[in-house]
């Protein structure tokens, strides 16, 4: 049976027509279809098939035309007519204009030479995907977290099996043949390869080696729960791998929490072998362990960055262990800053979206002040053991419990506003905070940043009172946001802008030792 | 609602609005990150927040701003030099802070040994591609056995694309103007495939130096054939980006590719021709088949474009 | 080893969850897909975990036959 059907002055995109001709043809006795503008060539060609019914004389070349061959046993035309509305209003149901295959198979039809996967659907559902992904021969970057580690280990043993990545789950940070992927920023391509399990510490030395004039060679990701016990570093010792073998990389970097005991002794016998210099940022992991490995610890995301640089250019590798400020000029600072606040103005509030950044911040200033956190350095000091009386607070706004409900505040910086509204008080004195830019983030994280700022700031002059607000942006100025113009952004606002998370705790380290001597001198 | 910025706007668009009268159009086509106005006159104006793209007598707006335009189809609107009105004169559109974009192509000069160089590279991004009706029929365009297999489309023109193929090649320019009828309007997509592969024929064409003028000569009869068929034989999208691009002016993807060509950086020409790729589904693909169809014809034709020929127009 | 040809290809994603990553890729000329991603078997995990044991019995009996 023939049939056709014309929408007069219809215009639907190009991947529309197309795909929507493709999607017909694969309904049940449909044998064959074609979609097109009615131009007279294109009704050659229906004719030329034997496909031409009367229904098509009127068209003319900007109406739309479906003419359809099909087996009346299985399907009616009027079958075919309906699949072909639903399929139009899905489609422009769809926000960017695109028809877009229901399963990863389809998916794979139509780009079959595809080669990644990125997978960021509820963590309950992400197994499943994972495995088929693998199973087609796909590497995978897993930013879904609630994956059970179960099956993250079980998953990972057949990447490793296949030879395939599987960064995750809870991976946010990969850069792969120079395409950032989830987060990750427009860093120079070049000679050092970096394998992170921490999505924001990866970021921060990725933007840092940019910003020393080196290139990264491959940013591969593990995710968080990589080198634990259960997990056994898989992913990390075959990213390990991956790099000592590219060519194009010269240096290697690896970032993580502290591991496992037993997975940390792989990984250093690993390095022990490696014919290229290794970089081991375990924030504030074994020093000593990682310098008999023959590899070069740090101190800081910060101190990781320059190492790799001085290793690559051949240069002698320094700890870098101090705030790079002259005396005179932070002097300048602290008293400028300082003075602004009254006496009763002593605490310290840290608002991160990064995690790994709060992190160093606390390993940093908690060894000589108590910290409190929603991820604290020990129990005692968790969020809800804060005494009523304030203390000093550092907040990773990017855990699950300030995010239910909401995106990443990476990507909603209304988390962070509202922690300005609500957490900003009477004795607040310095508000630390991070900027994570590059793909992935929001559009103008600076311009929420500044709105908040000057919103606590009207809103303590009332009382007489100001703050003083320290920051760091984690970007380069290839990022979409511009780590330029959002530093200028922040400036303008009074807001301190250091080069680096590790300089901006090391300069409020200092902020706070200067009061707190103050007050001693002041009592 | 404040009106939408425009952040660029082709200078034909902004000549054309030069005479400050009122122009009415009317919505004619709407796609979420594109539109077209059709202006009294009949020509078409558009406008685009996909990034990095703005086409001839269009203008755009940054990417993934605007989360839906302000109008609907068929609705009339006026255009003029300061942006697009609604019929009862509220501002919807401003083209006030929009900075001017030239959709002319500039002049090629391709030396022969670049020719080949972008000859294979491009001929290896379209085969890894999977882009294009036509590109299963790379391998004629380098006198190769087409597969036995092809699909339905590619199958059906590729007679008609052959003999117009060979006819420029032997400067039958009278016959490549009847063959070009046999090719106007065909295929999947809002401009028909063969459209595309006319526009990356005749860009080229139209930004060759002047040096080469017999072939120009030639070639304009065959350019003339296709704009006078096309309105009666495409759509009408299609039929203005033939207009067009037989005048020299190309969408911004396009236009980056020629001159991409032209500067010899193998690394801008793979960026490049990756853009115009991402043009719709096949779209971009059939363009560079025929840009790639066009390089093999300079090539053969002895097109040479030197050094010296570039010190002659310069002159 | 496939993990080193990965580094000489062209990187070609399928996306599957938020849109926004599929339109950063778009953004960088990066061959993408967008799934339209739905729990499968309606978000039921019983039909899920049947669906997953049919998967592995017509693979098993592929392999055999």
């Amino acid at each position: 049976m023939l049939g056709a059907l014309i929408r007069k002055n219809a215009y639907y995109d190009s991947v529309t027509l197309m795909l929507i001709s493709q999607d017909l043809k694969e309904q049940a006795g449909v044998q064959e279809v074609l979609v097109g503008m009615g131009t007279e060539l294109n009704l050659d060609l229906v004719r030329n098939l034997e496909m031409f019914s009367p229904e098509l004389e009127p068209v003319g070349p900007n109406d739309m035309f479906i003419a359809a061959k099909f087996d009346e046993q299985q399907t009616s035309f009027q079958a075919i007519e309906t699949a072909f509305d639903e399929l139009i209003s899905k489609k422009s149901a769809d926000s960017n204009g695109n028809y877009q295959p229901p399963t990863l198979k389809s998916a794979l039809r139509q780009l079959p030479d595809a080669n990644l996967v990125q997978i960021s659907i509820p963590g309950q559902y992400a197994s499943a995907e994972v495995e088929e992904a693998l199973n087609a021969g796909l590497h995978v970057m897993l930013f879904s977290d609630n994956v059970p580690i179960e099956d993250e280990l079980r998953l990972k043993k057949k990447a490793v099996e296949k030879g395939l990545l599987l960064m995750g789950p809870d991976c946010g940070t990969a850069i792969i043949n120079g395409v950032p992927l989830c987060f990750a920023n427009a860093v120079k391509r070049g000679k050092i390869g970096v394998v992170g399990a921490s999505g924001t510490g990866t970021q921060e030395v990725t933007t840092l080696i940019d910003k020393l004039g080196e290139g990264l060679s491959q940013v591969i990701g593990t995710g968080g729960r990589d080198l634990s016990e259960a997990v056994g570093g898989l992913m990390m010792l075959q990213g390990f791998d991956a790099l000592i073998t590219d060519p194009e990389t010269e240096v290697i970097v690896l970032i993580s929490k502290p591991p496992a005991a037993a997975v940390a002794k792989k990984i250093y016998d690993r390095a022990k072998t490696s014919p290229k210099p290794v970089v081991i940022d375990f924030i504030g992991g074994d020093a000593q362990a990682i310098r008999e490995a023959g590899a070069y610890p740090c101190l800081s995301f910060e101190d990781a960055a320059a190492k790799a640089v001085a290793l690559l250019r051949g240069e002698p590798v320094q700890d870098q262990d101090s705030l790079r400020m002259a005396d005179s000029a932070l002097e300048e600072l602290l008293t400028a800053e300082l003075g602004r606040l009254q006496p009763e103005q002593t605490k310290l509030l840290g608002l991160y979206t990064g995690g790994t950044l709060a992190d160093e911040a606390m390993k940093f200033l908690g060894q000589k002040t108590a910290i409190y956190s929603n991820i604290p350095l020990s129990p005692e000091l968790a969020l809800e053991n804060m005494p009523a009386a304030g203390g000093h607070l550092i907040l990773d706004l990017g855990e699950d419990q300030f995010t239910r409900g909401r995106a990443h505040p990476m990507i909603d910086p209304l988390t962070r506003s509202e922690f300005f509204s609500s957490r900003v008080d009477g004795q607040t004195a310095i508000v630390l905070l991070d900027l994570v830019l590059g793909y992935g983030s929001h559009a103008d994280p600076a311009k929420a940043v500044v709105q908040s700022v000057l919103e606590a700031r009207a809103r303590l002059a009332r009382e007489g009172k100001d703050l003083v607000v320290v920051a760091s942006v984690t970007g380069t100025d290839q990022d979409p946001q511009d780590l330029g113009s959002s530093t200028r952004t922040l400036k303008q606002a009074g807001i301190i802008v250091m080069p680096s998370n590790a300089q901006a705790v090391r300069l409020v380290s200092r902020m706070m030792e200067k009061m707190h001597s103050g007050a001693e001198n002041g009592a | 609602m404040p009106p939408l910025s425009a952040s660029r706007i082709s200078g034909d668009l902004v000549e054309y609005l030069a005479d400050s009268k009122p122009h009415p159009a009317r919505v004619h086509s709407l796609f979420t990150r594109a539109f077209n106005l059709k202006v009294a006159d009949g020509c078409l104006v558009s406008g685009t927040n996909s990034r990095g793209y703005i086409a001839p007598m269009g203008f755009s707006f940054q990417s993934l701003q605007t989360s839906g335009w302000p109008f609907s189809l068929d609705q009339e609107l006026i255009l003029h030099p300061g942006g697009v009105c609604s019929a009862s004169g509220e501002l919807l559109i401003d083209f006030s802070n929009a900075a001017i974009w030239n959709p002319s192509l500039a002049t090629i000069y391709l030396p022969l040994e670049q020719q080949e160089r972008c000859l294979h590279l491009l001929t290896r991004i379209l085969a890894g591609s999977q882009n294009g009706i036509f590109t299963p029929l790379l391998p004629g365009i380098f006198g190769e056995e087409l597969p036995s297999d092809l699909p339905l489309h590619a199958a059906f023109i590729a007679p008609r694309v052959f003999s117009f193929f060979g006819h420029l090649a032997n400067s039958e320019w009278q016959a490549a103007a009847l063959d070009s009828e046999g090719l106007i309007g065909f295929g999947s997509g809002l401009t028909p495939s063969a459209d595309d592969f006319l526009a990356a024929i005749l860009g080229l064409y139209t930004a060759l130096p002047l040096d080469v003028k017999e072939n120009k000569a030639g070639f304009s009869l065959v350019a003339e054939r296709i704009l006078e068929l096309a309105p009666a034989r495409t759509s009408l999208v299609s039929a203005e980006m033939l207009r067009h691009a037989a005048n020299g002016r190309l969408p911004s993807p396009h236009q980056s590719l020629l001159a991409a060509l032209d500067s010899g950086s193998v690394f801008e020409v793979e960026e490049a021709a990756r853009a115009v790729l991402n043009v719709g589904v096949n779209s971009g693909g059939d363009f560079l088949f025929g840009l790639l169809a066009g390089l093999v014809l300079m090539a053969e034709a002895k097109m040479v474009l030197c050094d010296q020929i570039k010190e002659i127009d310069q002159c | 080893m496939a993990l080193n040809d990965l580094f000489t290809q062209e990187l070609k994603v399928i996306n599957m969850g938020l849109e926004s990553f599929h339109d950063e890729l778009k953004s960088q000329h990066v061959q993408t897909v967008q799934v339209a991603w739905k729990p499968r078997a309606g978000g039921s995990q019983k039909m899920l975990s049947l669906l997953n044991k049919l998967k592995k019995v017509s693979s098993s009996k592929e392999k055999a036959g």
